[in-house]
């Protein structure tokens, strides 16, 4: 099954639509204010065109290319592609300015390799062990690691205000209860509407909220023009990168653990890793943190690259993506008909295996299109903001309706662009907004039925009798706790 | 007088907040000020108090404990507590009820902010043009031997709105506002009609 996936990975057609994925990715990234999560939003109506294999192969291409994307207007532009890329920018940018933009680039690209690779390795160790334990999940175990997923990522998102980011998650709840509910079909919150009890699709309040929303606060925004600046050389020698190793590998499992996490997405990845790296540099390098330092790009391009791995492995064992970017993923698959959790290997073998080999390959074409891409993104950076910002607009609109063929998805895209736009402005965090629209419906469903379950069991008893869910109680308390009293301290 | 920019004023926010090693938010949302948390709260209390009256209101075919509105009401509960919470902590802030009885004064200070009404703007070209596509559909088929070129209401609408995005913001000439606009939504209907074979929003 291995081989078979190697072989179809590898294949001609597959290797061309990953390059694609892999080039639309790293173009995105690199333009500023195009994030990652855009680009997977936008893209899976393209995807959804796509047989189930090279869909995936795609989808995984542009978030292998966007994360790093990201690193190329950082150092040439001191504007960063997408939010992760700040600390690259911080470091990077003076070192364009000395002349060595085209070097901490190349540093900016290897790194990004080992931190794919890092997160690759450790999804690929850590996926039949989640997997295992997650075939003892049952209803009340799911409700709670769905309320567990919102409530982190409400934490998480919002950093200093976790209030506001549960909020976001309490309306994204909401708004997932609107449709036929699943086990009586009792129409909720349809005010008579016959196309309302579909439910709302998730693919559309993506679109919108990191699409159109994006839009709408860039574009009146006056802001500065792009200035392109010479490269010079690329590839760095391979004793910059041996020098900083250690580094990589403690960023590596700092992304991967954080891409694990729901709702910590590149960003907190990238801003972790980047701190303690100034904490646990030698004296010698951290006079040179903030005015240039290659230790820094590494750091935080590798923890923002490996996170891709790590955001993978909820998403793929338990259905809870790791981040928003991941949650394009997740839709995508299930545009295709794939469910994933823990059933993943039974209902859809050697699925994973390919999609480990999909994360390989792009990683592979990801650093060849990177060293080539990094002269025509120079030259796209002279296209003002102001130009590139409404071209998304159509792409919003064909995103939101190739989905289902139903212009009632674009309305609904419309809608989360304005709402995201007013949530925006009054400091809400979106992610977690978007996760509970995912994960309201698998909460809905596996409260009540547990409660079934429980109906003539004590307390005692079902304490006693799901550790699992016991656990995760007090982790989901926690949580709650961890939000309102720690930040206050 | 000097005009802040606020592209660079976010920069260097996070600049800032790298700086002291303090992360404050993975969407790079705005700051709020105290009212503006004391209006959101009770947008949000209103919100969670009508989604509690809807619930309340499904029909209970089976056992309370699978009843369709359980899930709905406890989180409409929740968000009012939460509500009530972001009311209280914007209160010890600072803020104050008479917030709203100050409508027209807000509405003017919002009125004010250039970057606002050039939001109002683009949000009512968004709109409208999203209803133009839905509404005024139309799908011209022009057989060209080898094979049938098609021009429906999306391509239309879109150039347009593009064109008048473009002048607004861009404030190139018209003829460089039409060649992007034309360029782009042609080439991308090209890619997504004949390339990946999907309909496309309005026509065909």
């Amino acid at each position: 099954m291995l081989i078979e996936n190697i072989l179809l990975a590898l294949s001609p057609y597959m290797l061309f639509i990953c390059l694609l994925g892999v080039t639309l990715g790293i173009l995105w990234g690199a333009m500023p204010g195009l994030s990652t999560t855009m680009a997977m939003a936008l893209l899976i109506g393209l995807s959804a065109t796509m047989d189930q294999y090279p869909a995936i192969m795609f989808m995984l291409g542009v978030y292998t290319g966007s994360v790093f994307g990201g690193a190329i207007s950082a150092v040439l532009i001191n504007i960063p592609g997408t939010p992760d890329a700040v600390p690259t920018m911080i470091e990077g940018h003076p070192l364009a300015l000395r002349g060595e933009g085209g070097l901490a680039l190349g540093t900016a690209i290897a790194a990004s390799f080992i931190g794919n690779w890092v997160g690759i390795i450790l999804l690929i160790v850590f996926i039949p062990v989640i997997l295992l334990l997650a075939l003892e999940f049952r209803s009340w175990e799911m409700f709670l690691l769905a309320m567990w997923g919102i409530a982190i990522c409400g934490s998480m998102a919002s950093g200093s205000s976790p209030l506001k980011g549960w909020i976001s998650g309490w309306v994204g709840l909401l708004i997932a209860f609107v449709g036929l509910d699943s086990i009586h079909g009792v129409p909720r919150y349809t005010f008579g509407s016959l196309i309302l009890e579909d439910g709302i699709s998730y693919v559309p309040i993506l679109i919108g909220l990191f699409g159109l929303t994006e839009v709408l606060k860039v574009l009146p925004q006056t802001s500065p023009a792009a200035i392109p600046t010479a490269v010079g050389r690329v590839v760095p020698p391979f004793r910059t990168i041996r020098k900083y190793a250690r580094s990589a590998v403690r960023s590596g499992l700092i992304g991967t653990i954080i891409g694990a996490i729901p709702g910590a997405g590149a960003n907190v990845a990238s801003f972790l890793s980047y701190d303690i790296g100034r904490r646990r540099a030698s004296p010698e390098e951290q006079k040179k943190w903030g005015k240039g330092s290659y230790e820094g790009i590494v750091c935080a391009e590798v923890a923002n690259n490996a996170n891709v791995g790590g955001s993978m492995l909820p998403t793929l064992t338990l259905g809870i993506p790791g981040n928003a970017a991941a949650a394009a993923i997740l839709a995508a698959l299930e545009l295709k008909n794939v469910v994933v959790g823990p059933s993943i290997q039974i209902e859809h073998p050697g699925l994973i295996y390919f999609i480990y080999i999909a994360l390989i390959v792009a990683n592979f074409l990801m650093y060849g299109m990177a060293i080539a891409l990094v002269k025509p993104c120079v030259k796209l950076f002279a296209l003002p903001r102001t130009v590139l910002m409404p071209l998304i607009l159509p792409l919003c609109v064909i995103g939101a309706f190739a989905v289902n063929l139903n212009f009632f998805d674009v309305y609904i895209m419309l809608a989360a662009g304005l709402v995201g736009y007013l949530l925006r402005r009054f400091g809400f965090p979106l992610a977690p907004m978007v996760l509970a629209v995912i994960l309201g419906p698998l909460a809905d469903e596996n409260l009540r039925r547990s409660l079934l379950i429980f109906e003539d069991e004590s307390w005692w008893s079902i304490i006693v009798d799901h550790p699992i869910g016991t656990v995760l109680v007090f982790v989901v308390l926690f949580t709650f706790y961890d939000g309102i009293f720690r930040r206050k301290g | 007088m000097y005009m802040s920019n606020p592209a660079e004023d976010a920069l260097s926010r996070e600049k800032k907040q790298i700086e002291a090693s303090v992360f404050v938010g993975e969407e790079g949302e705005d700051p709020s000020t105290p009212n503006m948390n004391m209006v959101a709260a009770l947008f949000l209390a209103l919100f969670g108090l009508l989604a509690i009256y809807f619930a309340w209101d499904l029909s209970v075919p089976d056992s309370f404990y699978t009843a369709p509105g359980l899930l709905p009401i406890l989180v409409g509960i929740t968000l009012v507590g939460m509500a009530a919470g972001l009311a209280h902590t914007a209160w010890k802030s600072g803020a104050s009820l008479r917030v709203l009885t100050r409508k027209n004064r807000l509405i003017a200070q919002f009125m004010a902010d250039v970057e606002n009404r050039r939001s109002l703007v683009l949000m009512g070209l968004v709109a409208a043009y999203v209803f133009a596509v839905d509404f005024l559909g139309f799908d011209l088929r022009i057989p060209l031997g080898f094979f049938t070129f098609q021009f429906g209401s999306y391509e239309l609408f879109s150039i347009i709105a593009l064109i008048a995005i473009l002048k607004i913001f861009w404030r190139a000439s018209y003829l460089y506002c039409a060649l992007v606009a034309v360029g782009w939504v042609m080439a991308l209907a090209a890619v997504f009609r004949y390339g990946f074979r999907i309909l496309l929003p309005g026509s065909g």
